[in-house]
């Protein structure tokens, strides 16, 4: 009896499993960014939010690309 | 607010390809995804010959935004060109929309379809949580986020790769060119792209004889 009972459990199971599928088509608006929101790069672990902190280190950053000035001319 | 950009110094390049393999390397970029490559123009030709490391310009105005048909691509604060890889659909539309062939997509189906839109991220990451592993599997490296520079620029040997603010690169390029004792628009420009026309001339010459 248990086990006829469990069996049928488990195909009513099976059978509407199907019912809970959630829909898979996105529903896009034209022109409007589909995609998961980003954070930005200040807010990350290194910088806590503090924009201000990562703007000066991306300069300080881009100036280490050139040669020129590292030298006291003479 | 910075607005990210990269610059190309093409009288600086020496076409070693460092930029490539630092970028392939960073972000464990798979075989036959090219973000970033290095065009030659004029090779073997002494004294003409001129290379240009290209890969993603991060546009101000994206054709590639503008072509998406499922928009995934959003630009970020400080000026990056990114995508949702989660939504892309591998259309191939903004391949044809760029200018500069950023746009990559892995072909490893049976058929050779075409797999999600890869691009170089200016080293920062995509929609995922910074520094994660997800990230780093869709996107690569997210060096901004750690207050680094793309890692093909950091990387270049003469410094021809400049990359980071527009106004901070601008400012650099502006310095060398006052060192070469010119007004800048020789260093890069439709001349420098395209030629300025002596070759033609002289097939036209050699033609009529």
């Amino acid at each position: 009896m248990n086990t006829t009972r469990t069996a049928l459990l488990i195909g009513a199971a099976m059978a509407l499993a199907a019912c809970g599928e959630a829909p898979q088509v996105t529903n896009y608006k034209a022109g409007t960014y589909s995609g998961k929101p980003d954070t930005r790069p200040w807010e990350s672990a290194a910088y806590g939010g503090d924009k201000a902190l990562w703007e000066s280190d991306m300069r300080a950053r881009a100036r280490k690309q050139t040669e020129i000035g590292r030298m006291p001319p003479g | 607010m910075a607005r990210m950009k990269f610059l190309c110094d093409t009288e600086r390049c020496i076409e070693c390809n460092g930029c490539v393999t630092a970028c392939k390397n960073e972000h464990e970029v798979p075989w036959g995804i090219q973000r970033r490559r290095v065009v030659t123009i004029n090779d073997g030709v002494v004294g003409q010959e001129k290379s240009m490391s290209v890969a993603c310009m991060h546009c101000s105005d994206a054709p590639c935004m503008a072509v998406c048909p499922v928009d995934v691509f959003y630009r970020t604060e400080d000026g990056v060109v990114l995508h949702d890889k989660d939504a892309c659909i591998g259309c191939g539309y903004c391949f044809y929309a760029c200018p500069f062939g950023a746009p990559q997509f892995p072909q490893t189906g049976t058929f050779g379809q075409r797999g999600k839109m890869d691009k170089c991220t200016f080293c920062a990451g995509g929609p995922e949580a910074d520094g994660s592993d997800a990230e780093f599997e869709k996107y690569g490296k997210n060096r901004l986020a750690e207050g680094k520079l793309p890692m093909c620029a950091e990387m270049c040997s003469t410094k021809a790769l400049l990359g980071g603010d527009g106004t901070a690169l601008a400012d650099i390029f502006r310095e060398r060119v006052v060192r070469r004792g010119g007004s800048g628009a020789e260093m890069i420009g439709w001349n420098t792209a395209y030629g300025s026309g002596e070759q033609k001339r002289q097939q036209t010459r050699g033609g009529d004889k």
